[in-house]
């Protein structure tokens, strides 16, 4: 089918199958199509329908708050056609240059199922081909089980990989989640559309970094951290991990975090912010890597590298509440420019 | 564009400056510039220079946070009648901490905020009513981030 996009700035088109989204084919395209969550969650990717026959795939889309459906207005990401269509999209649509990995369909089976906390576990995906992306990136999954895509952020970070892992923590109600911790999921298939997002990590922009992330949020940190400390970066920069949990026990990762501060020889900083209770000591009784802090994560920050922010790329990622607080603070007490904040959505 | 009745009437049924003096309310509206942004543009973004309060005429308007487009904790769609983006009344130097953008064409009322604090330093009364309106504001943003 054909897909006609009246823009701001012009018109395109590209071609989409019934199986689909229209955000998906679009992409997959190199059209530059706005979203955020490509899940259904945010309403970035909302478009009006002007012609032809277009349905949602989830009609209670949280992210359908932000549409007038009595103007024929959609969910890209929810919007499958059957025939050809045009869409208008409230924004500049273009054809992006080559070079930045363009977001395929992949299929891969769970393996290696972790229980890290008694809410969060990491697994990997075997996937049926390497998959290129930046550290920082995310992919929407889905499963047979389970009504729609969940978006999570890749941890590790190779080139190429044909192995991805991700971190879930366990929502009240959340269906994925619940499928992932009820049930014997290794050898499970997965279908995944991905790399997605722009709140990467580049390498080129020479600035040293500050992460500042809450629960699984710590996922797309932990990649930029073991992208970094593969290519040298440490050699020239300096990288603060500020990662917020509630107690001791709620902690994981903290090994991993380890063996890439030893390996940037000084220059990543640790810091794990707890937020219920105070640290028992100011170091990490197993990982002397580690600092360990009390208080809410950007409220840690901003003490630890207060005169200290300068030139500097600040990331977030995590529960809406704390990533609420550590823009704020990395806008008004840090006076970090928005082009140097990075945030996807996440939660 | 508004004239300087039609504004009067906007700005009397914006809550920020309800229970103002027709005076006070008719030397605000004189502060106040038509601005018009057509569906997608954005009014402002995360970081720019928090300089201006706006009053929706027609039209919504999104909040979002981040660099994508992620609902804020505070109200996330302004429609007629409603103000927004008081930060530029307060403190030094403010900046956004959010992205106000357009979900339809939009008319609003745009009111720099050191005009309008500098012509409540001439009309305190108004100026007592109307911050403490935004305190109250503020504090049910906060209450409402604390219980989401």
């Amino acid at each position: 089918m054909k897909v006609t996009v009246q823009s701001k700035s012009g018109i395109q088109e590209f071609s989409a199958e019934t199986s689909d989204n229209l955000l998906y084919a679009g992409l997959k395209e190199g059209l530059s199509l706005p979203y955020e969550c490509a899940t259904g969650t945010c309403g970035t990717c909302r478009a009006r329908v002007m012609e032809g026959d277009v349905s949602l795939a989830w009609n209670e889309a949280p992210g359908l708050a932000y549409v007038k459906r009595s103007k024929n207005e959609v969910l890209l990401c929810q919007a499958h056609t059957a025939g050809d269509c045009t869409l208008r999209v409230p924004a500049k649509v273009e054809r992006m240059a080559d070079g930045a990995p363009r977001p395929e369909n992949f299929s891969g089976r769970i393996e290696n199922v972790r229980r890290l906390t008694h809410d969060v576990m990491d697994f990997e995906v075997a996937l049926d081909r390497p998959m290129s992306f930046h550290a920082g990136q995310f992919a929407a999954v889905t499963c047979q089980e389970v009504t729609g895509a969940r978006a999570y952020s890749m941890v590790n970070h190779e080139d190429a990989p044909d192995r991805l892992k991700f971190v879930v923590k366990r929502k009240p109600g959340g269906g994925f989640s619940d499928w992932l911790f009820d049930r014997q999921v290794d050898g499970k298939p997965l279908k995944l559309f991905g790399p997605l997002g722009r709140a990467t990590f580049r390498p080129e922009e020479n600035k040293d970094f500050v992460c500042i992330a809450g629960g699984s949020g710590i996922a797309g940190m932990v990649s930029i951290a073991t992208h970094a400390a593969r290519i040298g970066y440490f050699d020239q920069h300096k990288g603060h991990v500020f990662f917020g949990v509630r107690t001791m026990e709620d902690c994981f990762y903290a090994a991993e975090f380890a063996e890439i501060a030893r390996r940037a020889s000084g220059n990543l900083e640790v810091t794990i912010a707890l937020s219920n209770e105070d640290p028992p000591q100011d170091i990490h009784p197993e990982y002397p890597e580690i600092r360990l802090a009390g208080g809410f994560v950007h409220e840690v920050c901003s003490r630890a590298m207060a005169g200290r922010f300068g030139e500097i790329v600040g990331f977030v990622a995590g529960p809406p509440p704390m990533v609420d607080g550590a823009l704020r603070m990395l806008i008004m007490e840090a006076r970090l420019p928005a082009d140097c904040i990075r945030y996807d959505k996440f939660g | 564009m508004i004239d300087a009745a039609e504004a009067q009437k906007v700005l009397e049924k914006a809550e920020l400056f309800s229970g103002l003096s027709n005076d006070s309310i008719a030397a605000i509206a004189k502060l106040a510039k038509t601005k018009n942004y057509e569906e997608g543009d954005d009014v402002y973004k995360l970081g720019d220079a928090a300089d201006a309060v706006f009053v929706v005429v027609s039209g919504r308007v999104r909040f979002s946070l981040g660099v994508g487009n992620r609902a804020s904790t505070a109200q996330s769609i302004m429609e007629a009648g409603e103000t927004f983006g008081w930060a530029a009344l307060t403190g030094e130097a403010p900046r956004r901490v959010a992205t106000a953008s357009c979900l339809e064409d939009t008319t609003m009322l745009e009111i720099s905020g050191s005009d309008l604090t500098g012509y409540f330093e001439t009309d305190t009364a108004s100026g007592y009513a109307v911050m403490r309106k935004l305190a109250d504001r503020i504090s049910r943003d906060l209450l409402s981030a604390l219980t989401t």
